[in-house]
Formats: C-alpha cells, structure tokens, sequence
C-alpha cells in the first residue's frame, strides 16, 4: 500500500562498495527560514566536499538545528537551496533527501520503540523469505554486520523501549550508517554517549571522510570539534559569521565568534572552599546500590560521576522518588528518614527535582512558557483558589530573569524555545518553591556552552544561597569546575569520594573505570 | 577501558512479553473452568459450537486489534458489522459467493473512509469513528427497519459446522504471517512512535490507510458471520460487537498507546469473552444484566493489563529509555 520504503530487494550495502561520490559534494546556498517575524536562519551558503568533516559551531537557537532540518527534508526552506552536487535536492521531503545520501542522526531519536534493534537499524531495507515475511536470519546477520565494521555492541533481538538513552542513540547512528550516507549528519549526537563510544564516533566520521563522504557536525563539545573536523563554521543569531580550517583558528577565536558572552563559565566559578560544619540538607540510603549512604550539605554542589549506567543516574532519580529502588529511605533535614518516596513527596519536604528529557518528563512542549514555568507552583499563583495571569506572568518572568531565558515573552510556546532554553525553564520552575535541596538528572545533556555558563551560574548562586545542590553528568570538565564534593559510581556502587582539589580529571576518570 | 564497546553480549533472542502471555492462561483457566460446569465442552460437537459462535467477535477483535496497534480505535465495529449483515439480506439473499465478495468490498469502502478522514485530515479516530458509526447505523436503517429478508442458507449450516474453526484457523495463520512482513513492522513501528515513524520515512498516511482499509475487510467478513447466525438482515444485530471487540482485544495484551500486543491473543481475547460469557450463564446469570457484565469486563481487562505491564506505576518510573539501569558496560 504505501510504497515509501524501497523495501526488499535493496540490501543496506552489505560489502564496501565504492562510492559514487557526487561532483563537488553537498552544499546550501542562501538558506533561508523564517517562522512569522523570526528568521531562524538568513542567506547561509555552505559547502560540504567530499571526504571532509564540517563541525558546525552555535549558541543556543542560533539555527543550526533549522539548518540540519532543511538539510534532512522536514522541513522546506523559505529561500534557497540544497545542492547535491549539481542537482537541487526537492525541498521539504525527507525522502528526497535520504535519496541524494543526506542521512541524518537526530537529536529527538527517530528509534521506533516497539521494534528491536536490527530492525531499528535495517529499516526500509528488509530481507525478505519467499513467503514474504522478513528474513530474521538475515536481517540480524546484516545488521551484525554493520555493527561490526563500526565496533558498535547492542543486543541486536531486544525490543527498542528496553534500552537506555546510549543504546537508543547508537542505534540511530548504526541505522544512519547502515543507509550508506554521503552526506551523514551528526546532530549532536555525541551527548549522550560516553566516552569510548563517542570516541569511536568520531573514528567513523573520520573513516567515512576518508572513503569520500561529507560529514556535517554538529556540537558543544570544542574537544570534539578540534579532534574530527577539518572545516567549521560558526552560526550567530541564524547568520553565518565564520567558515573556515579548524588549524586556521583557535579555540579562543571560535568562543570569541560564537557570542558576546565569556564562553569558558567553568574557569570562572571560584569553587568555595567546602564548608564541613554545613547542616545536613539530605542524607539518602540506597541498599541496591552497593549500601550507598550519599548525604549533602546545606550551600554544597554534590557531583554524582560515573560512566553511562553505572549507578549515578539511578541514585540520583532514587533519591528524587523517580525510580523505585528497594529499601531506598531519605531523610531531609533532621527528619525522621522516609520510605516509599515520589517526586510530588519530596517536593512538599522541599527537594525540587529536575528530570533529564525535558520533552517527555518535564514540560508540557505545545503550552506556554508562562505555563510550564509555573506548573510546580500553581498554588503561588493563584488568588483564591483561582489562577492568577498577573502572579503568573511574574512569577514566569522571574524565571526568564533568573537563568536569561532567551525570549521576548512569556507567552510563546515552549517548543519554539532552542534545548537549552526549553532547560533553563524546566531548572527555573523548580526553583520557584523555594527549596532547600534541588536534584538534577543531567542538567547540561545537549545543550551549548552559553546556555550551559548560565546554569552553572544559577547552581553557584543558589549553594551560596545555602540550596544544596545535588547533580549527575558525565562530563568531566563540569565536575571538576562545579563540585564541592563528588561521588564516583563504578558498577552500580560508590567507589571514590573526592573533595575540593582533590576533584581533577584523571583522578575522576580513574574511579569512573574502576581502575 | 573499551569495555563499553565489547562486553554486551550481541544477542538475536527476541524477549516475549508477559502482557502477550497472559491472555492463553486466562483461557486455560476458562476452559478448564467450563469442562467443570459442562463435562461434554470438550466434545467436537460442542468446540464447533463455541467457534461458531465466537466467529463475529474474532474477525471484530482482530479489526480492533489492528487499529489498536497503530494507536487509532474503531467505536463503528458495531455499525459496520451491521451495515454488511442488512446489505447481505437485500441484494445477494440467495448466492454465498457474491455475498462473501459483497462483505469484502463494503467493509474495505468504509475503512477507506473512515481511513482517509484520520490519514490525510489527521482527524482523531474516536470522534471520526463515532461519527461514522451513527451513519452507517443510520444507512443500515434506512436499508431495512425492521428484521427481514434472508441470507444465504449456506452460511446458516457453515456457521453450526467445522467451516468457523478452519476460518479461525486461517485467520491466526494471517495475523501470524502479517506480522512478520515488512508491512507489520512498519504497522509496530508507527504505533510505538508516530514521529519517529516519520522521522523514519515511513509513509504514515498510507501504512494508516492499509491499516483501516485491511481491518474493515476483516469487518465485512465478520459482517458475513453474523449474518449465519442471525440468518435474516437485522438492522441492530451488530451493535454490541463494538464494545466487546475492543474488550477482547485488550484481554488479549493489546495496547491502546500503541505498538504493543499481538493479534492472535485479541483471538485468544474473543475465545475468552465467549467462554466468560458461558460461565456467567451456568452461573445463573440473567442475559438482563449482560451490559453490566461486558461493561466491567473491559474495565477489568484494561486494569489487568496496566498491572501486568507494571503501567499502573505513576508517570517517571515507567519502564524503559532513561530510568533503565542495565545499560551499555
């Protein structure tokens, strides 16, 4: 019936053929997109050549995510052009991108969750019996196939709903892979990933280029960008302000170009020397992590480190009431400790809890800023037992004030925000109970460096408050710039404890390996 | 240190659902519940008896069943099957065959409709649905107002015969087959994940097509059913079938989120309610309060299958993407 998949006969290439590497490659020229009176992106001309990495560098909203979207097809360009080769690519359709070899890894995963993962990765290229249905042998042959080529690991027969963040974006990335790309874009797709797997990552970007593909980049991460790419270019405010060799530039000039703002926040935050005699704020006991017993202090930043699924993120949402953990107890304060805990419990003892995937667990996408900005604290907000749109809008602007939200109005839905502007909402509204504990699974996953220097300041501000802090990451420099104190999770226990100076990189990459 | 890339065992075993399990140890336990009210339920007489009389339900919690997949519902189940059984009476009332292709091609025109307000208008299911129910009741009225006419009498004697376990036969190997094919995956896929889907390049208004085009065939054949056993065109005869079908189909693990479940148990679903309804009558229970029974029993059905899943936990501790902790060593 739907004829849209050319399923079949089409084999996702099992062997290394060559590649029909399209005249002067891939480029955009005078790209333009305007939502009504906004332009997400004005008169950007790009070009992606053959066998290069292009890292494309921007601030929150600036357009790089409009430019990956025109480029994949979902959505048509206002102005201009996408070129492959010689050829315009038909605008606005995603299969007639996917036909010129634009393949995209997208940051909101297009994993289908009911099926499993070698059917996630060779989707529209099944291999068919003669009775018609899917060759199961062969399809997971093919797919083990690709996963080796890239040293990629998943359990090929499991359901997509059962795996975790990284698998679910490996999976995208093996699928990309598996559609024989020519132009393989990354949007972002390193944030989720640790270390060693997005290290491999940029391996294969950098053996895809080597065999005459263009890869298109996109990321916060500077280390990253130095590491793999060969060209990149800096988007302000929906314009191109800079393209050009990574060795032509430098680390400062890209963070000079990319905002008015100072874009190094870790160098800036003077950590306070840890304050020992700090009351406790929470202590926490979680018996299937290793006995763990994790308690911090009134005005402290706890840092929870770990390798992907190691612990960190569990314990973090066990103390929040987020997962259910046997036997988990929390005291807050010098209470009496409790059992049984659920967000909205912990909440009314004042620990606010920042859930890490903003789209499915914590805002309300299609409704307003004002709306999700005040939806943990409706009670402030009403006059009589009724809403209040002036307490509201206050109480939304203070929020917007607060962290630098970047928009003209309360008003807009939160969706039109960039990621880390839909972040600094989601942080702003637990923050508008007053609590003396706030919990953050995550806070910085995806977002850029601006909006990244004003969460850390926001964190900083609210311990010097006497708030304590308590957040998991997996990225280093944020640990060490941030904490007061850390604890390393390797293998579902507690196996260092680090405090003040003693909080460097190696010493924490160290415990995070279990070495 | 490469541990993460290398210690995951890659494993091809596909993991069964408890949810998909379920539904064959309620009927185990409903038929050895009817062998005690009734030591001769075993007999082949009597198995032709309970398939015979399940046989609309099957076809009706299959065409939910499908629609349930992709996250749509049917609430004109009922209508449909009505529309067939009245259309039967009036125009084939003396040839199976023509009546048989009569059913096929009523039933697909109005999945077809009712398919394309949904795919190509993004209309939500329930209300389209709904509405399209009191139409085709409404045609179905218009047609014939009171019971009358007559069917072909070779479905009379089918219906009492061994043809209704051979057709459920048939049926299971089809759903069984179908999901295994490109098309059923993309059926999975697109209910499990509708941008993704999209995200994905699948061809969401015309897998959603085939999906309503496909359950109003299996519809016009359940129309045919019914008409063996009410053996005139009744224009009310299919009404209760709405309810009990989507009952059915939840009973037997199929989720209305989307993605989940398998068709065979929404089979496994309709066996069940009719030995349920079995039960109820050795037990004594006067038909009068049958609404109240198949009421409950899809309010049950959906309690039981949120507690199997463990969805009954409050939202953030659902299962799966972030909160798993076994993931990539």
């Amino acid at each position: 019936m739907s004829a849209s998949l050319h399923e079949g006969a089409a084999p996702a290439e099992t062997s290394r053929s060559p590649r029909a590497t399209a005249p002067g490659g891939f480029a955009v020229s005078g790209l333009t997109k305007t939502y009504g009176p906004v332009r997400a992106l004005s008169d950007v001309s790009l070009a992606f050549a053959p066998g290069e990495v292009h890292a494309v560098l921007g601030q929150n909203g600036s357009g790089k995510s409009t430019l990956v979207k025109l480029l994949s097809g979902t959505v048509s360009p206002t102005e201009g052009a996408v070129l492959a080769g010689e050829r315009t690519v038909a605008p606005g359709s995603t299969s007639a991108s996917a036909r010129a070899g634009i393949i995209t890894v997208f940051q909101e995963l297009s994993v289908l969750p009911a099926l499993t993962v070698a059917e996630n990765i060779m989707l529209g290229h099944y291999p068919r019996t003669i009775l018609g249905t899917i060759s199961e042998r062969r399809l997971n042959a093919r797919a083990a196939e690709i996963l080796d080529r890239y040293r990629i690991d998943l359990p090929l027969g499991a359901p997509c709903r059962t795996l975790s963040l990284a698998q679910l974006q490996l999976v995208e990335i093996a699928r990309a892979l598996g559609n024989d790309p020519r132009l393989l874009i990354l949007d972002e797709a390193t944030s989720s990933l640790d270390q060693p797997d997005a290290e491999n990552l940029l391996r294969i970007s950098r053996e895809l280029a080597a065999d005459g593909a263009s890869v298109l980049f996109v990321s916060h991460r500077m280390d990253e960008v130095f590491a793999v790419a060969d060209t990149v270019s800096v988007i302000t405010d929906g314009a191109l302000v800079w393209t050009g060799g990574t060795a032509d530039t430098t680390r400062e000039r890209l963070l000079a170009q990319l905002a008015g703002k100072a874009l190094e926040p870790l160098e800036r935050i003077a950590r306070t020397p840890h304050d020992a005699t700090g009351a406790p704020a929470l202590t926490a006991h979680i018996p299937d992590l290793g006995d763990a017993r994790i308690a911090v202090a009134q005005g402290e930043i706890l840092g929870l480190a770990g390798l992907q699924g190691h612990g960190q993120k569990h314990a973090m949402r066990a103390i929040a009431g987020a997962d259910s953990s046997r036997g988990a107890t929390v005291a807050v304060g010098e209470r009496k400790p409790i059992r049984r805990l659920n967000v909205t419990r912990m909440q009314r003892l004042g620990v606010a809890y920042v859930p890490e995937d903003r789209g499915t667990e914590g805002l309300i996408l299609k409704h307003s800023v004002r709306l999700n900005a005040t939806l943990s604290a409706l009670r402030r907000v009403s006059r009589l037992g009724f809403l209040s749109r002036r307490a509201e809008t206050a109480a939304a602007d203070h929020v917007i004030s607060l962290l630098s939200v970047k928009t003209h109005t309360s008003a807009v839905a939160v969706e039109t925000l960039s990621g880390g502007n839909q972040q600094k909402v989601l942080i702003g509204r637990s923050l508008l109970v007053e609590p003396r504990v706030v919990l953050l699974d995550d806070p910085t996953r995806g977002i850029d460096a601006g909006a990244k220097a004003d969460i850390y300041r926001v964190l900083r501000e609210l311990a010097d408050s006497g708030v304590a802090v308590v957040f998991n990451s997996t990225e280093l420099p944020e640990l060490v710039g941030l904490c007061d104190r850390v604890l390393v999770f390797h293998d579902d226990a507690i196996v260092a404890e680090l405090v003040g100076d003693e909080i460097t990189e190696p010493a924490l990459l160290k415990n995070m390996l279990g070495a | 240190m490469m541990s993460a890339v290398t210690a995951v065992r890659r494993s091809t075993r596909r993991s069964i659902e408890v949810s998909d399990l379920l539904i064959w140890a309620i009927l185990l336990v409903l038929v050895a519940l009817n062998v005690a009210f009734q030591p001769t339920f075993l007999t082949a007489g009597n198995l032709e008896f309970v398939f015979g009389s399940s046989l609309v339900l099957l076809f009706a919690a299959a065409a939910a069943g499908y629609l349930m997949l992709i996250a749509e519902i049917d609430l004109s189940i009922g209508a449909v099957l009505t529309l067939v059984n009245v259309l039967i009476a009036t125009l084939t009332p003396d040839n199976a065959v023509l009546a048989i292709v009569l059913g096929i091609v009523v039933g697909l025109v109005c999945g077809l409709i009712t398919g394309s307000f949904v795919a190509f208008l993004r209309l939500p299911s329930i209300i389209v649905t709904l509405a399209m129910s009191t139409i085709w009741a409404g045609i179905a009225l218009f047609i014939m107002s009171r019971p009358g006419g007559s069917v072909p009498t070779e479905f009379t004697v089918w219906i009492y015969g061994p043809a209704p376990m051979y057709v459920t036969l048939v049926l299971l190997i089809v759903t069984v087959w179908l999901a295994r094919t490109p098309m059923g995956r993309k059926i999975y896929g697109l209910g499990s994940d509708e941008l993704g889907a999209y995200l994905s390049r699948i061809s969401l208004p015309g897998t959603k097509l085939f999906v309503f085009g496909l359950s109003g065939v299996i519809l016009g054949l359940g129309g045919v059913a019914l008409s063996g056993i009410t053996s005139v065109g009744d224009p009310l005869s299919g009404q209760s079938y709405t309810l009990k079908a989507i009952t059915a189909a939840v009973l037997g693990g199929i989720s209305f989120a989307g993605g989940r479940g398998l068709i065979p148990g929404a089979l496994a679903g309709a066996l069940a309610l009719t030995l349920i309804t079995n039960v109820t009558q050795f037990a004594g229970v006067s038909s009068f309060y049958q609404g109240i029974v198949d009421g409950s029993l899809l309010i049950l059905s959906l309690a039981l299958s949120k507690v199997v899943t463990g969805r009954w936990i409050p939202l953030g501790r659902r299962p799966g993407a972030a909160s798993t902790p076994e993931v990539t060593r």
